[in-house]
């Protein structure tokens, strides 16, 4: 398993920190809100361990996961997932308008999704001086029993995870989600350099 | 007197981008602090004529720092630099007294730009 260097993690922090502002911004403007930033908290664990460790932090929650593909030229790949709790979902959908059904539901997850990971990941491969592909997002709803499955279907094709915990505090209410990068070894190496070359210039 | 120039910022990384950014004739003494109630001891202990001041970190955040800015009179110009670029941020640390605001990664032009315009350099 790879591990950061206390340098590296701290550079892979701030340019996590420079991501995650774009895309609040994005999703600000979206929700026409303002929305308090906290330094995310970031984690990189092995793929294997994550279907156990999430499904463990929502195992009393209906849960959506949004999961989305992405591809980049410098070797960088892999899926990005977020992870909703319904409770939070539902008054959101009636604060933005959306019908407060399964369906209308789906549909804003999928555009919040979109705003987030595309943005979140545009910004990063910005700052590595690489750019990215993305497949559409997929929206899997999951009862609490089979979330733990569903984790374990898509991590298993990828070695290392980035863990990124959002959280958002728009003014009136709170929003939480959860980003998972999942990344094959190979990217993480590729990152690892990527940050090396950054920490040299500096 | 030299100006005495404050850098702070929760990143190690940023702090450097941050320091490395400054125009080379920019004659300063550089102090740093990796968070606001760091960033307030040493402005506290030192006369700081600049503060390059981050928004989004631990224990206090930058408009916490502003604020504390402001309550103690304290006079210092403050160039924001930060990852939180929404609109309403940028105005709500302007009122605070704020000079400038920059969005992340600092970027040399802009900041030699600011400097000179304020007459910091």
């Amino acid at each position: 398993m790879v591990i950061l260097t206390p340098d590296q993690q701290d550079a892979l922090q701030e340019l996590m920190n420079v991501a995650m502002g774009g895309a609040s911004d994005q999703l600000a403007r979206f929700l026409n809100t303002f929305i308090h930033l906290q330094v995310p908290a970031i984690q990189v664990v092995e793929a294997s361990s994550v279907p156990e460790q999430l499904a463990r932090m929502y195992v009393d929650d209906d849960t959506r996961l949004v999961s989305q593909g992405f591809m980049g030229s410098a070797g960088i790949q892999g899926e990005a997932m977020l992870l909703y709790k319904m409770a939070s979902t539902h008054q959101l959908a009636g604060i933005l308008g959306y019908q407060q059904d399964d369906t209308s539901e789906s549909e804003m997850l999928s555009d919040i999704s979109s705003i987030l990971t595309t943005t979140f990941l545009n910004s990063l491969s910005a700052q590595l001086d690489s750019s990215l592909s993305y497949s559409a997002p997929r929206l899997l709803s999951c009862q609490p029993s089979e979330l733990k499955q569903r984790l374990k279907e898509l991590s298993e094709r990828w070695t290392a995870a980035l863990q990124v915990n959002i959280h958002y505090q728009v003014t009136d209410y709170a929003f939480d989600c959860e980003m998972i990068l999942l990344i094959p070894g190979s990217a993480l190496e590729t990152l690892q350099h990527q940050l090396d070359l950054i920490l040299q210039e500096f | 007197m030299t100006l005495k120039a404050l850098i702070c910022d929760d990143s190690v990384l940023a702090r450097k981008q941050v320091k490395k950014s400054l125009p080379e004739d920019f004659d300063a003494e550089i102090l740093t602090a990796s968070n606001g109630n760091e960033a307030l001891d040493v402005l506290a202990q030192h006369e700081i004529g600049l503060v390059f001041l981050d928004l989004t970190m631990p224990e206090l955040d930058g408009v916490g720092v502003l604020e504390a800015i402001k309550a103690r009179q304290l006079k210092c110009f403050v160039i924001v630099i930060s990852a939180d670029i929404q609109p309403e941020m940028q105005k709500r640390v302007t009122e605070l007294g704020a000079l400038a605001f920059i969005q992340k990664p600092v970027n040399s032009d802009k900041l030699a730009v600011i400097l000179h315009q304020y007459g910091l350099m």
